[in-house]
């Protein structure tokens, strides 16, 4: 793959140099908007493989940025918010946005999120995710077409919804999916009695998955906003 | 025959007027009045009225203040009974009559046969008729039982016997002396049973305003006291109260209150009453004076208004259902009534001293913590930013001269402080969303074990040589709480242990099922802390007196931060000490209630 562009939109300049050396140390080639109507029109304009879009920017909304670039390109997005706010991440999410890092943030964080995302644009060219029967991940496969899913050769013995659920993190491996999304898609509704369910149902689907502390980690729990499926 | 027949009726028509003449006037002089009028009358009034008066209080030794004129236009008491009927002997004075007569005649004859007396005869029916009006209801039933001895006397004892004749003078002296002692008894009697009366209702009035005192002391709320008033008016009147109550600036009246007297519970029934009682308790309110019904003003007003008030400021208005009733108020039962709403706006005016006093205390208190709090934070704040300041220009100016080590030591210094720096914040922000009470928590159903997890990985760069790890009971226990001040709550409890306990130390959270609660607890088996910090540590600006093991500072927020979250999920932070040696803090939540459905 052709080195990848990442569009940079952050209006604090100090933070806005610290993530372009970071990703000069990875010769990532970048482009940087510091508000939305720049970042909207160099999105537009230049195509990025990758969108870093800051929360706090002076003209708009993110959530608007991140509708508005949804609405003719399917880029993946990564959100920069502050800690101890989840609603903003959960709206950005839940307007499309892939996944999120929490200020303040290591540039390992930054660069480890930046590599997850390519691995999974990679994939998704090669064809292996999209619309294939099989899906393959570490230790983990599932057979969309039998109908069920084995960890290390064995057959997992999961509840329907258990496997609706696996299924729907795996069409969907790498991004962090909101609690509200994942009820919709399972229940068509997000009533506070189907989210406080599917912790139940994430609870005890990631036991069977990660059986011990020690095995792979398929699963990953976001606190207050969702739930992801990673890439091992 | 015609002749005597004649005297005798004459006598009758004599005594009747004089019986009525007697009652009438000396009577009424017995009858209570409002003061002032006692002693308007005492200056004017005719010469003859105030000679009558002297007379009767110097023949029956009344006190000064203990007579007062009745006047037909002043407030009276509501007796129930037109005038009339008070005056015509009961079935009770009758039959009593009847007996008390039956036995004076039959005594007659006693002391006839054995004395022969006519003196001693006729003082029997003397004693009778005063026995009668001693005990007689109503006023004419002494003059009654007079005319009826009379009767009897003549038709038994006057020879011929048995007959109705035979009527000399001298019995018309007996007779209309007779009937004068017994108007006089009765009018008496009547007099000191209406003391006794009045004497038992001050008695009970001085019961109630005393009653009232005491609730007026003991009640909390607003609402009580309100509730203590109306409820004394009602013991008084046994009648409905409406109550309205001021607005809390004291601008106009609120909706009114109603403590209908056949219940003691409050009715809401704001639309009874019409424009006029409205408008009363409105005037009631603005004048601080009576109003309404049996009052000058809006007198056909179905309620009688008085004001709750004290020393200008009126707390509201009370108002007493007279209904069509057109009956007023007595005027002690006005005293008392005033009164007892006095106590009630006194006992308001202090409940609102008390509160504006409390107001300014809690505004006291709460400047002088953000004063600390700045003061502190901006003195703190110094030691880490000086720290960042000089490395990072220290960096700048000699990058090349400064060998790798040094320069190694700088990179991770800035680190720390940035990461010191950025623990603080975060735990400051907290503080903030507690304290502010507006700000609602999300209590949720929480996986404890998602909780815990992320707490200990948000540790995972600066353990330091700590170990820490997980203990569960039940990985799959759920929870009622808000994730992420939980996850705060946690980080802090593991950032202590760490900063407080030397290299190689373990750290444990550990969390389960007890009884109907869920408890979560950090361990640490490192030097524990003692028992008379263990109160303080959770206090504000609080770190140990010994600096932590690794020198480091703590600005003292985390514990109290911990204490304010878990107080604010309903539960206690405990602090105790680990066996052999370390501390142990732990808190319960409520089970998660989480109904699995498909």
């Amino acid at each position: 793959m052709d080195k990848p562009l990442i569009l940079i939109v952050e209006d604090d300049p100090p933070i806005r140099n610290l993530i372009s050396a970071t990703l000069k140390t990875q010769d990532y080639k970048f482009i940087t908007a510091s508000n939305g109507e720049t970042a909207i029109a160099e999105a537009a304009s230049h195509n990025p493989d990758i969108m870093l879009l800051d929360l706090g920017l002076p003209d708009m909304d993110g959530v608007s940025v991140i509708k508005r670039v949804r609405s003719w390109s399917n880029m993946p997005i990564i959100v920069i918010s502050a800690r101890s706010e989840d609603s903003d991440k959960i709206a950005a999410l839940d307007a499309g946005a892939d996944d999120y890092l929490t200020k303040p943030f290591s540039v390992e964080e930054l660069l480890a999120r930046l590599r997850a995302t390519l691995r999974r644009i990679a994939a998704a060219e090669n064809g292996d995710f999209a619309g294939g029967a099989i899906f393959e991940n570490g230790e983990l496969n599932i057979d969309y077409a039998a109908g069920c899913a084995y960890l290390s050769g064995e057959e997992l013995h999961l509840t329907p919804i258990e496997y609706k659920l696996l299924c729907l993190l795996a069409r969907n491996v790498g991004k962090v999916l909101t609690h509200t999304y994942i009820t919709g898609k399972i229940w068509g509704r997000s009533w506070d009695s189907d989210i406080a369910s599917l912790r139940v149902f994430m609870a005890t689907l990631r036991k069977k998955l990660q059986p011990d502390p020690t095995s792979p980690e398929y699963i990953q729990t976001h606190i207050g906003v969702g739930y992801r499926m990673v890439k091992v | 025959m015609g002749q005597q027949s004649f005297l005798l009726l004459l006598d009758l028509a004599i005594a009747f007027c004089l019986s009525y003449f007697i009652i009438k006037f000396v009577g009424s002089m017995l009858r209570p009045m409002p003061k002032k009028d006692a002693e308007d009358r005492q200056k004017g009034g005719s010469i003859v009225k105030q000679f009558m008066e002297d007379l009767v209080k110097l023949l029956f030794g009344l006190p000064e203040d203990g007579l007062y004129i009745r006047d037909e236009k002043d407030i009276g008491r509501d007796t129930g009974k037109s005038e009339g009927e008070r005056w015509l002997p009961g079935i009770s004075d009758l039959i009593r009559i009847g007996v008390i007569l039956l036995l004076a005649t039959l005594s007659g004859f006693l002391v006839d046969w054995l004395i022969a007396s006519e003196a001693a005869v006729i003082s029997i029916y003397m004693l009778a008729v005063l026995l009668v009006a001693l005990g007689a209801e109503r006023k004419l039933s002494g003059p009654l039982a007079s005319v009826l001895s009379l009767l009897l006397y003549d038709f038994f004892f006057i020879r011929p016997r048995f007959i109705f004749v035979t009527y000399g003078r001298e019995y018309s002296f007996i007779f209309l002396l007779m009937c004068i002692v017994s108007v006089l008894a009765s009018v008496l009697t009547q007099r000191l049973k209406q003391n006794a009366i009045e004497a038992s209702e001050a008695a009970k009035r001085s019961r109630l305003l005393f009653e009232t005192n005491q609730l007026m002391q003991r009640a909390g709320s607003t609402e009580e006291i309100f509730g203590a008033l109306a409820q004394q008016l009602k013991k008084l009147m046994g009648r409905t109260v409406i109550i309205y109550p001021a607005s809390e600036d004291g601008r106009e009246l609120l909706s009114a209150k109603i403590f209908a007297a056949s219940d003691h519970r409050v009715v809401r029934d704001s639309g009874a009453f019409d424009k006029t009682d409205v408008q009363a308790a409105e005037w009631s309110f603005r004048r601080n004076d009576l109003s309404g019904r049996g009052s000058g003003i809006y007198p056909e007003a179905m309620c009688l208004y008085l004001p709750i008030g004290v020393n200008d400021r009126v707390y509201g208005v009370a108002g007493i259902l007279m209904g069509s009733d057109s009956k007023a108020v007595a005027y002690q039962d006005q005293s008392f009534m005033l009164s007892v709403a006095g106590e009630c706006a006194l006992a308001l005016e202090n409940k609102e001293n008390q509160r504006k006093k409390e107001a300014a205390d809690v505004l006291a208190k709460n400047e002088q913590l953000r004063a600390n709090i700045l003061r502190t934070i901006s003195h703190d704040l110094r030691t880490p930013l000086t720290s960042i300041y000089g490395n990072a220009s220290n960096l700048i100016s000699n990058e090349d001269v400064l060998d790798k080590a040094t320069k190694r030591q700088m990179y991770e210094d800035i680190y720390d402080d940035a990461v010191w720096l950025n623990e603080l914040v975060e735990n400051l922000l907290n503080i903030t969303r507690i304290e502010d009470k507006r700000i609602k928590l999300d209590f949720r159903d929480e996986l404890i074990d998602d909780v815990v997890r992320e707490a200990v990985r948000r540790f995972s760069r600066r353990t330091e040589g700590h170990e820490i790890s997980i203990e569960s009971q039940d990985d799959m226990l759920f929870a009622r709480m808000d994730a992420g001040l939980m996850v705060q709550v946690i980080s802090n409890l593991i950032s202590n242990a760490v900063k407080y306990t030397p290299s190689g130390s373990h750290i444990k959270v550990s969390f389960g099922r007890e009884g109907e609660r869920a408890y979560i607890r950090v361990m640490d088996d490192g030097p524990g802390i003692k028992d008379e910090d263990k109160s303080r540590v959770f206090d504000m600006f609080y770190s140990g007196a010994d600096r932590s093991a690794h020198g480091a500072r703590s600005i003292g927020l985390g514990l109290y931060l911990c204490k304010a979250i878990v107080d604010a999920h309903g539960s206690e932070l405990k602090l105790y000490d680990n066996v052999p040696h370390g501390s142990v803090f732990e808190f319960t939540l409520p089970l998660g209630e989480v109904d699995i459905h498909g």
